[in-house]
């Protein structure tokens, strides 16, 4: 698996998604994890610091965007700059389909989070790469949902 | 939802941790209240909908029911209905710390639900179950044939095979089904042994497929080639070719460009497992020319593109993720010394921009640039290049990100030689006490390892290693192995027993004078000295002076080390029984013996106990250490892996039960390849003729020519494509699955070499090229194999064929009289005894043969006829047989005196002992197939 866990936590440290690929972790050691990634992140500093840095044989990539901070896992031998521009791509996905996306969005459609993760993130890897694919996929279960 | 927006700013408005709890703990009762009531399907989304929410703020260990609930809705075959029953699963079923107890409870609850879901016609369904299986089943379990749920584990691994090759599948199964298949071979790699998926699963990278079918092949691809890595050749064409289109075209369809680039993660992902693919081939990977080119200009071209204007921060962030990994293998493409130096010389000029990102990745690079030449001479160059820029690297050890200063000390781990070390070791003791607590450990290990790889002095080494535990640091329990691998090092090297002894008693007694504050390390490290080696320096430092250090650090020092001094004056009592002190050390256990610390008080009480019963001849001095394996090498960080890409075979491969492996070793099975139908045709009419059909059937022919030049030959294969005039298909993804040689791979009796690969798609012909050295004598079972595949239409093909290498066609003709053939024909006898020198085969042909047949043949082999006899038949032939390595005298009888044309005595008389027989066995399979 290329990527380990997907993360958005906010700057108090509140979880808005938690996606674990890796499953020899149990959920005591993720929320452990959580926590010490929240304070290693938000300890560090953008302009200075780079995105990187590594944590229990994995690179935490990670960048904040307003007062999110999207982290992700890889694997020590993975692309660190590739898999931070995919998390650009997930904020930019997340952006289009919610219409500029907030906090809120995430809070209130935590579940169809899930369903966004699945349609670019799968299995620990990157699964699409088109924006308007993983856009128009969206759209199309959106159609079947007629609650 | 109203309900569950409501429950969520409900949450969002508590104001303090244990207002949420009691929220939630309302909504938990609530909910299975609700459960117990019957609900509709609206409801049970809701509901299951709140739990998930309770389990994203944590407070999962509250829900331990709605099982059955969430099983409805899975059984419900609307969309948004099975997606969030599946998200429940997922969310529900956790690792409780036992793998295999984890897999159990996922198929004991979901496999029904899953093959039903997964044979579903609708594809959005199939969908929802590919992912689950995907998401939930990554980790360290391998299935064994017969463990629990085996029997479900294939069925599940076999549907999602099927998936993925399947001609119908769209690609949104097929992309996720890959990723799916490539987690579950992860837990079962045995069924590769069992079924012969592989040939058609390396197709997925061909480039016809689409984009987002080969970017989720390429990581199932590396599993592939890592289990069987002769497979790794047939597919660098397929990256080449996809590269190729990204980078040199500068193209793909439009909906994978990403800020002006051509699906950059693509190109990431087809690098990185071409990266692969020379890791796991330790460099000797053999590429054919043309695609080595391709792949240079590939490189070249990355390179070339990265001084283009950037536009904004994704576009910069993908070219530059593209260039570092492009630089990352360019040593792998044998690419020339100034290559290499202009790309470190740009890559140290990136250590000092502002973008931190680019420090951090430029140090990486570097890393393993250094890391990967092949050959000792370029990597030194390389290294000197850098050291001469050492006051940059060790600028960045006060870089303000700790990421930034962890690579930094890679670095200079990894140019460090035997020109610098002594330099680089001394800066980077002067570094050490200012290093962030955190990398304190990893660097004082480097110190410490560097030091004993390349010091020459000995005693350099111990001052070094003295100088470095001496440095005080408030987490010294972190470093006991580097005073512990000291110990281990003296101990086994007598000669330095004496000097080191003096040397560490004077650096203490320095130290207490000086009133510095001694570290733990130093002390331990001291009192074992002292303790086990102090009586050799007797006559220049009293026993008195030796107890009076020890006994000042005492108060001073932490409680390990004060057990350790201890042990160190228990060894005192056994050397110096009647010196002065002896009774401050019984003191000094009497009053321990009230200590509060367990380690402290057993020992003082043992010690005195020996003291108090006369049997301190007990103690024995240290035997030597056995094993002379350096611990602290496992402690060293991680940049030998980050060198080697952190291939691990053994990860990926089954584990064995330990009958079939007794010694563990990574032998990976040999494959073995069924040859087609037919393949005997042409194999023997290669023996026979330089050119004419290789094989044929309704879809393809292959015809071959061979051009022999001494002991070089090459060969040239055309593949036409059969099926384009019946039925007007096109071959595609054609491929050399493997090229596989039967000889010695140690002490190879010929080498082979692709020149040029066949197209990937054939629509009339193609070609392909090798040749062969041959070095020396090659026996008849060392043939070569080549497997193909390709498709036509829909369907898959493979054809396996034996190539002969056969020594005959090295066999020159040479002019030879009668009575210098005479003289030979007896010389060889004498020369190789026991007949080695000879070989004789009676044979019966089902064909009558003339004599002008069986001399055009013996010169079409590379014979020169001496002699020939028309009546009855009787054809004496001479040739020359070149190795790389040597020439042998070949001398041919072909005689037929009963039934005349088809029972022959073939004689063969070679200088080489044992050729005769190779060159015998080969007519004669020539003779008994017909010519």
């Amino acid at each position: 698996m290329s990527i380990h866990y997907i993360l958005i936590l906010n700057r108090q440290g509140k979880t808005r998604l938690n996606k674990w690929f890796n499953k020899n972790q149990t959920r005591s050691e993720q929320l452990k994890s959580i926590g010490e990634i929240h304070r290693i992140v938000s300890s560090r500093d953008s302009k200075y610091q780079s995105n990187f840095i590594e944590y229990q044989q994995t690179k935490l990539v990670y960048r904040r965007y307003a007062g999110l901070y999207f982290i992700m896992a890889i694997d020590l031998n993975d692309s660190e700059l590739s898999y931070l521009e995919s998390l650009h791509f997930f904020v930019e996905v997340l952006d289009t389909y919610f219409d500029n996306v907030i906090e809120l969005d995430l809070v209130f459609n935590f579940s169809k989070i899930y369903n966004i993760v699945d349609e670019i993130f799968l299995g620990g890897e990157i699964n699409e790469i088109s924006k308007s694919r993983v856009l128009s996929r969206l759209t199309y279960l959106d159609s079947l949902d007629v609650n | 939802m109203k309900g569950l927006t409501q429950f969520i700013v409900d949450i969002r408005n508590t104001h303090d941790q244990q207002e949420e709890k009691k929220r939630i703990n309302v909504e938990v009762n609530n909910i299975q209240l609700k459960f117990n009531s019957g609900l509709n399907d609206y409801q049970r989304r809701k509901y299951i909908s709140k739990i998930v929410y309770i389990y994203l703020l944590g407070y999962d260990h509250l829900i331990e029911f709605g099982t059955k609930e969430c099983l409805q809705l899975l059984m419900n075959n609307k969309v948004p209905e099975k997606q969030l029953g599946y998200l429940y699963l997922s969310v529900m079923i956790q690792n409780k710390g036992d793998n295999e107890q984890y897999v159990n409870e996922i198929f004991g609850l979901t496999f029904n639900q899953l093959k039903n879901d997964l044979n579903n016609k609708n594809e959005d369904i199939n969908t929802i179950a590919i992912q689950f299986i995907s998401n939930n089943l990554i980790l360290d379990y391998k299935f064994q044939q017969g463990s629990p749920n085996s029997n479900d584990f294939i069925e599940l691994i076999e549907t999602l095979y099927s998936m993925v090759i399947s001609p119908v599948n769209s690609i949104l199964i097929k992309k996720k089904a890959i990723v799916g298949l490539k987690n579950l071979i992860l837990m079962y790699p045995q069924i590769l042994d069992d079924n012969n998926w592989i040939p058609r699963l390396l197709n997925l990278i061909d480039n016809n497929q689409d984009l987002s079918i080969i970017l989720n092949s390429t990581k199932l691809i590396e599993i592939l080639i890592t289990l069987k890595p002769n497979y790794i050749y047939s597919i660098i064409p397929s990256i080449t070719k996809n590269l190729n289109d990204l980078i040199i075209e500068n193209t793909c369809p439009k909906e994978f460009y990403y800020y002006l680039i051509p699906s950059p993660w693509l190109i990431i992902k087809l690098f990185k497992l071409l990266e692969h693919c020379f890791l796991l081939s330790n460099n000797q990977l053999m590429i054919d020319d043309a695609n080595l080119n391709n792949l240079r200009q590939i490189v070249a071209k990355t390179i070339q593109m990265s001084s283009k204007p950037i536009k904004g921060l994704p576009n910069r962030n993908s070219q530059n993720s593209i260039l570092f990994q492009a630089v990352s293998i360019a040593v792998f493409l044998q690419a020339s010394d100034e290559a290499i130096t202009g790309a470190i010389n740009a890559l140290i000029d990136l250590l000092v921009t502002h973008d931190t990102n680019t420090r951090y990745l430029s140090l990486d690079v570097l890393i393993k640039l250094i890391g990967r030449s092949n050959n000792s001479s370029s990597s030194n160059n390389s290294s000197n290049l850098i050291y001469s820029n050492l006051k940059t690297i060790l600028g960045l050890l006060n870089d303000r990100d700790i990421s930034i200063k962890r690579k930094t000390l890679d670095l200079i781990y990894i140019i460090t030689n035997e020109e610098n070390y002594q330099n680089i070791i001394n800066k980077l003791i002067d570094y050490y006490p200012q290093c962030d607590i955190q990398l304190k450990s990893e660097l004082s290990i480097k110190i410490a390892v560097l030091s004993e790889n390349f010091a020459q002095d000995s005693n350099w080494y111990v001052n070094i290693m003295i100088k470095l535990i001496s440095i005080p640091t408030t987490n010294e329990i972190l470093n006991n192995e580097i005073w512990e691998r000291i110990c281990q090092i003296l101990i086994n090297n007598h000669d330095l027993h004496k000097s080191t002894t003096k040397l560490i008693i004077s650096k203490l007694a320095k130290l207490i004078k000086g009133g510095e504050a001694i570290s733990n390390n130093l002390i331990k490290l001291s009192s074992f000295i002292i303790g086990e080696f102090g009586p050799l320096v007797k006559e220049d430092y009293s026993p008195a002076s030796q107890f009076n250090l020890l006994f000042e650090c005492y108060s001073k020092v932490n409680l390990i080390s004060r057990s350790m001094i201890l042990s160190s004056f228990m060894k005192m009592l056994v050397n110096y029984p009647d010196e002065d002190f002896v009774p401050n050390i019984v003191d000094l256990f009497e009053l321990e013996l009230y200590s509060l610390d367990l380690e402290i008080q057993t020992r003082a009480n043992e010690y005195l106990k020996l003291f108090t019963t006369n049997n301190l001849h007990l103690h024995k001095p240290l035997p030597p250490f056995e094993s002379t394996e350096n611990h602290l090498l496992s402690r060293i960080g991680n940049v030998d892996k980050i060198v080697s890409g952190f291939v691990n075979k053994k990860k990926i491969q089954q584990s064995k039960s330990t009958d079939d492996d007794p010694f563990g070793d990574e032998a990976v099975p040999e494959e073995t390849y069924p040859l087609s139908p037919n393949w005997y045709n042409g194999y023997v009419r290669m023996l026979n003729f330089n050119a004419g059909i290789f094989f044929e059937n309704q879809l393809v022919k292959i015809t071959y020519k061979i051009t022999r030049d001494g002991f070089n030959l090459s060969y040239k294969f055309t593949i036409i494509n059969n099926s384009y005039k019946v039925s007007k298909n096109n071959l595609t993804n054609f491929k050399v699955l493997d090229l596989k040689s039967l000889t010695n791979s140690v002490n190879p009796s010929y080498l082979m070499n692709i020149h040029s690969l066949p197209e990937q798609l054939i629509t009339d012909k193609s070609t392909l090229e090798m040749s062969v050295k041959i070095r020396s004598v090659v026996e008849i079972e060392e043939p070569t194999i080549i497997s193909l595949t390709f498709n036509v239409g829909g369907s898959f093909n493979q054809l396996n064929l034996k190539i002969p290498i056969n020594l005959i066609k090295t066999l020159s003709p040479t002019g030879l009289k009668m009575d210098e053939f005479k003289n030979r024909w007896m010389q060889i006898n004498q020369l190789l005894p026991n007949n080695t020198g000879e070989h004789i085969i009676n044979t019966n042909t089902s064909i009558r043969y003339n004599s002008s047949n069986i001399i055009r043949l013996l010169q079409r082999l590379g014979f020169s006829i001496v002699y020939e006899n028309t009546e009855g038949i009787l054809i004496l032939g001479a040739g020359i047989i070149q190795c790389q390595n040597s020439k042998y005298g070949c001398l041919v009888s072909v005689k037929s005196s009963q039934d005349i044309g088809k029972q022959f005595e073939i004689i063969i008389k070679c200088t080489g002992g044992g050729v005769s027989q190779i060159i015998a066995s080969t007519i004669d399979e020539i003779f008994q197939s017909g010519f």
